[in-house]
C-alpha cells in the first residue's frame, strides 16, 4: 500500500467512525455518556473507557484515539494540571476536553496552557454537543495550501 | 432578581469566563434553550449572498449539511425582502416559514419548516456586520422577549469580540504564535511541534492560521519568510 494509499484510508476510518477515549473513575458516568449520545449516528462515535490515567496511558500508546474526554478529577487527586501532560508526554497530540461537574475554579482559565482544547460541564454533553466538538477538533479541514508544504 | 441561582447560564459567571469558540458555542447553546429555539447561527454578513452564506458561519449548532436549507428556510420565515436587506438591518426582525401541510412532521425532509426564525443584527466597532439567528418550533417573540434576546446576544458577541475576533484582527503575534513560527522556520511539522509544546496538532494549526493571517501570508512557507523578513524570528 502506498503511503497515499495509507492517508485515504487513514481518513475514511476517521469518516466511518470518531474514536473516543473516555477517562472517569466512575463507571456510571460512562453509562451515562453512552446513553445521552446513543442517537448520535452522523458522524458514528465509537467510546471506549479507561478507569484511570494509568489505563489511559496503556490505552493511547496500545490505538489511535480521535479525542479523549477526560475526567478532571481523577483518583488518587489529580486534576487536568497533572493527568493532561501526561497524555501529551507519551506523545499523543489529538483533541482534550475536560469535563466536570463544576468548571468554576479559577485554575480552569489556564486550561489552553496544559495542552487542553476545551473545557465542558458534564450535564453539558449531549448529541449537538459532540457534534460540535468533533467538527471543531477532529474532523476540521486545513486548507490544503499551508499544510507542511514544505516538508513534502 | 437575588438568586444567584436565577441568573441562566449564558448570562452567569460562565460568559465572563468564555475564552474559545467551544466556550461560546456551550454559552450560545444555553441562551437559545433559555429562550425556546432549537437552532443558532453566528455568522458574518455576506453582502454577496445576504444575509449569509456556509463560509460565513462562526458558531452553529445546525449540522453542516443541513446549514445550506437553514440559510434557504430563513430567507422564506423573514420574506424575500428582508432577507435581501438584512445587510443593512440594525434591528431584530423574526418570521415563521410555512409548515409543509399534510405529512406527519417527522416525515418532512425540511426540519426547520413552521419554524419561527429570529434575526439579529451585531456589530463590532468597527462596524464589521454579523448576525445571530435562532430558530425552533415556537411562537414568534414578542417585543418585550426581542429586546431580552437582543440584550444577551450582544454580551455575548461583545466577549467574543474581545476574546476572539479582535485577536484575529490584530497584527501582532501572540507569544504561542511566535513560538509556534519559530519551531515552523526550524522545518518542524504541526505534529512534530504539538509534540515538543505539549499541545494538540488542532491548537497548533490554530496558531499557524492564525500567524498566516496576521502577517498577511498565503501558506506556511511564506509566513515564515515574513517573519524572518521582519525580525520576529531569528
Amino acid at each position: 500500500m502506498s503511503g497515499e494509499d495509507e492517508t485515504m484510508s487513514a481518513e475514511a476510518t476517521r469518516r466511518n467512525a470518531v474514536k473516543v477515549l473516555f477517562v472517569d473513575d466512575e463507571f456510571i458516568e460512562f453509562r451515562s455518556l453512552k446513553k445521552k449520545i446513543a442517537d448520535l449516528s452522523e458522524p458514528r462515535v465509537d467510546v471506549e473507557y479507561s478507569q484511570s490515567i494509568g489505563d489511559a496511558l496503556d490505552k493511547v500508546k496500545a490505538s489511535r484515539f480521535d479525542l479523549i474526554l477526560l475526567d478532571n478529577r481523577l483518583l488518587p487527586n489529580a486534576d487536568f494540571r497533572e493527568t493532561v501532560p501526561e497524555l501529551r508526554g507519551i506523545g499523543y497530540t489529538g483533541p482534550i476536553g475536560v469535563i466536570s461537574t463544576d468548571i468554576s475554579g479559577n485554575y480552569f482559565q489556564e486550561f489552553p496552557d496544559y495542552g487542553v482544547d476545551f473545557r465542558i460541564g458534564k450535564d453539558e454533553i449531549d448529541v449537538q454537543t459532540l457534534q460540535h466538538i468533533i467538527r471543531e477538533y477532529v474532523t476540521y479541514d486545513v486548507p490544503d495550501f499551508w499544510k507542511d508544504d514544505y516538508s513534502a | 432578581m437575588t438568586s444567584a441561582a436565577a441568573v441562566p447560564f449564558h448570562a452567569g459567571p460562565e460568559l465572563s469566563r468564555a475564552i474559545n469558540r467551544t466556550d461560546f458555542f456551550r454559552l450560545l447553546k444555553a441562551a437559545a434553550q433559555h429562550y425556546n429555539f432549537a437552532n443558532f447561527t453566528l455568522a458574518r454578513i455576506s453582502e454577496a449572498a445576504a444575509p449569509f452564506g456556509e463560509r460565513e458561519v462562526v458558531i452553529t449548532n445546525v449540522a453542516e449539511r443541513r446549514m445550506s436549507l437553514f440559510v434557504k428556510t430563513l430567507k422564506e420565515a423573514l420574506g424575500t425582502a428582508k432577507a435581501r436587506t438584512a445587510q443593512f438591518l440594525t434591528t431584530p426582525v423574526h418570521g415563521k416559514s410555512a409548515a409543509i401541510e399534510g405529512y406527519p412532521s417527522d416525515l418532512v425532509f425540511n426540519e426547520f419548516s413552521g419554524s419561527t426564525f429570529l434575526f439579529i443584527p451585531l456589530f463590532t466597532p468597527e462596524g464589521r456586520r454579523y448576525c445571530l439567528v435562532l430558530s425552533g418550533q415556537r411562537q414568534e417573540p414578542d417585543q418585550g422577549e426581542v429586546a431580552d434576546v437582543l440584550l444577551d446576544a450582544m454580551r455575548i458577541f461583545d466577549k467574543l469580540y474581545e476574546e476572539i475576533l479582535t485577536q484575529e484582527m490584530s497584527g501582532r503575534l501572540t507569544q504561542r504564535e511566535t513560538e509556534i513560527v519559530k519551531w515552523t522556520s526550524e522545518g518542524k511539522t504541526s505534529a512534530e511541534i504539538a509534540i515538543i509544546l505539549g499541545l494538540s496538532e488542532h491548537t497548533v494549526n490554530s496558531h499557524i492560521t492564525a500567524a498566516v493571517r496576521k502577517l498577511d501570508a498565503v501558506n506556511r512557507v511564506h509566513m515564515v519568510a515574513i517573519a524572518l523578513r521582519n525580525g520576529l524570528v531569528s
